[in-house]
Parts: C-alpha cells; sequence; structure tokens
C-alpha cells in the first residue's frame, strides 16, 4: 500500500464525488425507471443464477433433514389421508353432480366462466427482500419468459401479489402484505366492497388489515374474501383469505376487521403467475361483446 | 489489491446469504442485517476509505434487486456514510477489541433503520415510532450485533492472514531491491 500513496486522491473528495453519483443515480431512476434496468439486467445475469444455486441447495438440505426427521410422522399423517381420501371422494362426486348443474344453470344466466381458469406459469422464489422493513421477492422468470408488470401472483389458492417490477431473467413480487400495498377486494358470500390494507404491524402476525367495510354490509367473521371487480390491477374472483374480528369504526359509517391470508407467506417455495393481465382481459371483454352485438 | 478481491467476494456472498436463506436466518421473523455487518466491520478494521467503498457497492447491489419503488442510490448512500464514519473510528482505536466493533455495528444499524423509516414509512404517514422501535429496529439491532460478534472475528482473522501474506510479499520486494542495489 505505502508504494501508492503518491497517487491517492484524499478520500473526502471520493467520498463527494461518490455521494454525487449516488444523487444523480437516485434522481435519475426516480425521474425515468428505464435508466436503471440495464444496470439492474447486468447485474441479474450474475447474482440470479447464484441465488437460484444457492436455493436449490437449501432446498436439497432442508429435503434431507425433513426426510430424516418426518418418515414416521408421514406414516401417521399417510394413514390419515387415506381416511380423508375417501371421504373426499365420496363428496366430489356430489360436487361433480352439483358443476354440471351449475354449468347448465350458467348457460341459462350467460355467464362465462372466464374467471375460473386463468393461465399460469409456475416460478421458483430464488431470494427475499434483505431488510425487515418491507415484504418483497424474487422470482427466476423474468421477460424472456413473457411475464410482465403487473401480472398477478398466487400460491396454492391463494393471492400473493403481483409483478412491480420485470428484468430480463428475473422479476419483483410485491405482496399484499408489503405495508405500501392496496387490494380492493369483496366477501364472496354477500359481495360486500372493502380495501384489504398490507400493514408491518399485523404483518409478523400474519393478518392484513380490512377497512371501508360498509356499516349496513352483512359481511360476517369468517367469510371468504375474494379479489373485486373494481380493481385495475387484481383479475377478479382470485381468493386472498377469511375475514375475522370485524368491529365498528371511530366514525361509524364504516367497519374494519383483520384479514387471514390463504397463503402462507413465510413458507413460499414456488408461485403461480397469472399470464393474463386485467387490462387485456376487460379488452377481450369489450371487442366480444362488439363482435356479439356486431352479429346481432 | 487482494484485499479489495475479498472484500468484494464478502460483499457478494452475503448478499447472497441474506436474500436466499433470510427466512432459514431469522428468528421470529426479524433477520439481521448481515450486510452493515459489512459494511461497518469492514471500514473498522481497514479504514475510511475501504469502508466506504464497501458501502457503496453493497448498497447499490441491495438497491438495484430491492430498491424501494425502484430507486437506486438510496440505501447505496445511507451504507457509504455508514462505511465512511465507521473507518474514522480505526485510527481512534486498536482494531483488536471485539466490544467496539459491535457497538458501532449496532449504533450503525439502528440509525440505518431509523433513516430508513423515516424515508420510507415515515413520509407516507406512518407516525407510530414506538411499535416500529419495538417490532422491528430494536429486535435487529440485538441480532445484528450478536452476529458481528461471529463476523467480525471471522473477518479479523482473514485480515490478519492477509497481513502475513502481504508483508512476506513486502520483505522479499525490499530484498530483492537490495539485491539489485548491491
Amino acid at each position: 500500500m505505502r508504494k501508492r500513496t503518491k497517487f491517492t486522491i484524499p478520500t473526502k473528495y471520493v467520498l463527494i464525488f461518490l455521494t454525487f453519483v449516488c444523487t444523480c443515480l437516485i434522481v435519475l431512476s426516480f425521474v425515468s425507471e428505464r435508466i436503471g434496468t440495464t444496470m439492474k439486467d447486468t447485474i441479474a445475469q450474475i447474482v440470479i443464477p447464484v441465488q437460484k444455486g444457492m436455493n436449490h441447495v437449501g432446498l436439497w438440505l432442508s429435503d434431507k433433514s425433513d426426510t430424516l426427521k418426518e418418515y414416521s410422522r408421514l406414516q401417521e399423517e399417510n394413514e390419515e389421508l387415506r381416511a380423508k381420501l375417501d371421504e373426499m371422494q365420496a363428496q366430489n362426486s356430489i360436487l361433480i353432480q352439483q358443476k354440471s348443474e351449475l354449468d347448465k344453470l350458467r348457460e341459462l344466466y350467460q355467464l362465462d366462466d372466464i374467471y375460473s381458469d386463468y393461465p399460469k406459469v409456475a416460478a421458483r422464489v430464488v431470494s427475499m427482500q434483505p431488510d425487515n422493513w418491507f415484504s418483497e421477492f424474487i422470482i427466476d422468470k423474468g421477460s424472456q419468459d413473457g411475464i410482465t408488470m403487473d401480472m398477478n401472483v398466487l400460491a396454492g389458492a391463494g393471492l400473493v401479489g403481483r409483478i412491480t417490477y420485470v428484468g430480463k431473467n428475473y422479476s419483483v413480487v410485491t405482496t399484499i402484505i408489503n405495508d405500501d400495498s392496496n387490494v380492493s377486494a369483496k366477501s364472496a358470500s354477500t359481495s360486500d366492497n372493502c380495501i384489504v390494507k398490507g400493514d408491518l404491524e399485523l404483518m409478523n402476525e400474519g393478518y392484513i388489515h380490512v377497512s371501508n367495510i360498509n356499516r349496513d354490509a352483512g359481511i360476517k367473521d369468517g367469510d371468504m374474501l375474494l379479489t373485486s371487480y373494481i380493481s385495475d390491477k387484481y383479475l377478479p374472483g382470485i381468493l386472498i383469505g377469511y375475514i375475522t374480528n370485524i368491529t365498528d369504526d371511530g366514525n361509524k359509517l364504516t367497519k374494519s376487521g383483520y384479514l387471514m391470508p390463504v397463503v402462507d407467506f413465510s413458507q413460499m417455495e414456488e408461485v403461480l403467475v397469472i399470464t393474463q393481465l386485467k387490462e387485456t382481459l376487460e379488452e377481450e371483454e369489450t371487442t366480444k361483446k362488439e363482435t356479439e352485438s356486431g352479429q346481432q | 489489491m487482494l484485499r479489495n478481491i475479498v472484500t468484494i467476494f464478502y460483499i457478494f456472498l452475503l448478499f447472497i446469504v441474506q436474500t436466499t436463506f433470510n427466512k432459514e436466518i431469522s428468528i421470529g421473523n426479524i433477520s439481521p442485517n448481515l450486510m452493515i455487518i459489512l459494511v461497518c466491520c469492514t471500514g473498522f478494521i481497514r479504514g475510511k476509505k475501504a469502508g466506504m467503498l464497501a458501502g457503496v457497492f453493497s448498497g447499490l447491489l441491495i438497491d438495484i434487486f430491492y430498491g424501494y419503488s425502484g430507486i437506486i442510490g438510496m440505501t447505496g448512500l445511507l451504507y457509504m456514510y455508514i462505511g465512511y464514519v465507521n473507518g474514522l473510528f480505526n485510527e481512534i482505536f486498536y482494531t483488536d477489541d471485539i466490544c467496539i466493533p459491535v457497538i458501532l455495528t449496532m449504533v450503525s444499524d439502528l440509525i440505518y433503520n431509523f433513516l430508513y423509516y423515516c424515508i420510507t414509512f415515515l413520509l407516507r404517514g406512518q407516525l407510530d415510532i414506538p411499535m416500529y422501535f419495538k417490532t422491528i429496529m430494536f429486535p435487529e439491532m440485538i441480532y445484528t450485533g450478536c452476529v458481528t460478534v461471529f463476523l467480525f472475528r471471522f473477518m479479523k482473522v482473514i485480515s490478519m492472514l492477509l497481513e502475513k501474506y502481504e508483508k512476506r510479499g513486502e520483505e522479499e520486494l525490499v530484498k530483492g531491491d537490495l539485491g539489485n542495489h548491491n
């Protein structure tokens, strides 16, 4: 080190220079989102594959330890599940009958069931938000797999969040429990509208805040909440969770409560991305209606 | 040169660990801030310039992937100043003591989290500072402090090994010079 002391610039100036660079970056990335994209993609080419690899190692390790630990438990569970399966099969046959009935009724009402199955793509969670303030994660599918902004993300049967940034080989998912995300929801049984709002305080307990329920709404504890038709980012009819603890607000005009999401946000390995966007869905519907009216 | 490569390797490794094993290393949903430990310890062991550079690079790496609403440079800026300030203590204290880097890291983590809260939460009107302090800042500070004890020891050992290697190189150089003069 001593040899080079002649050429080094004083640290103070480097500090000022770097502060200037950082400030420029903040301003540039604030003004236009495109500026950072090239930078992000370049770094992602190195980081994402390594994260994927580490993830595989982690999964393999936890897999091995789980197999040793849970062998006996699994046997018990297997028996239990077998019994349950028989029960379910019986129930299923009843449901199939009801389904055909429902289809007939839907035909009568001319309701199209496009909402029941959206096209989906599976993706693996590769990394999590490094700090404790927000809840975001990265998945291993990006623009080269046909992912675009604002696509909805599911895990199992429930809503996880939506895509807020798309890189070439990765994308960032912001979850609904994130402190700054809001979802417009409705009750499955009574169709009352409400707002599901992420909250850091409740996030650790696994709850989300529900607000703006109408005072006269017939919503009850334990009701299912689905994404509503009003939302412009979320597709309608996706299960979010179950509402509990409904109480009157101080203003006596609205009620609020807590939502227990169906997704376990602490244990996510694989998620499903719905490749249908809300905007295009609406466009399709309007064009469909237009063609139909044109035919008539 | 070798030290810089080692620091870059640290940044990369800890970032990967922090992001991929975030849930595994967390206790009660609170994970330690490994990156800030790295920045503080680098600053404390190697001085203000190295701390500053380590800070700006690790901060930018976090920003690139998890920057708050896509803004690049904010965490970089905060980490850079943290690294620089910690580097100032390098000249005051002996770097063999474990107590000072732990306290420095804990204070840095608290300050960083408070500033981060101010930028991302306070400006959105989330005013419940005691709650955020109790649920996030304080637990993270304690956990980060505990991890620092081990990480600092590890980094110190590596640093001493590097020092030995550098000294040997220098001695050979000096010998070579002397040989040429004679």
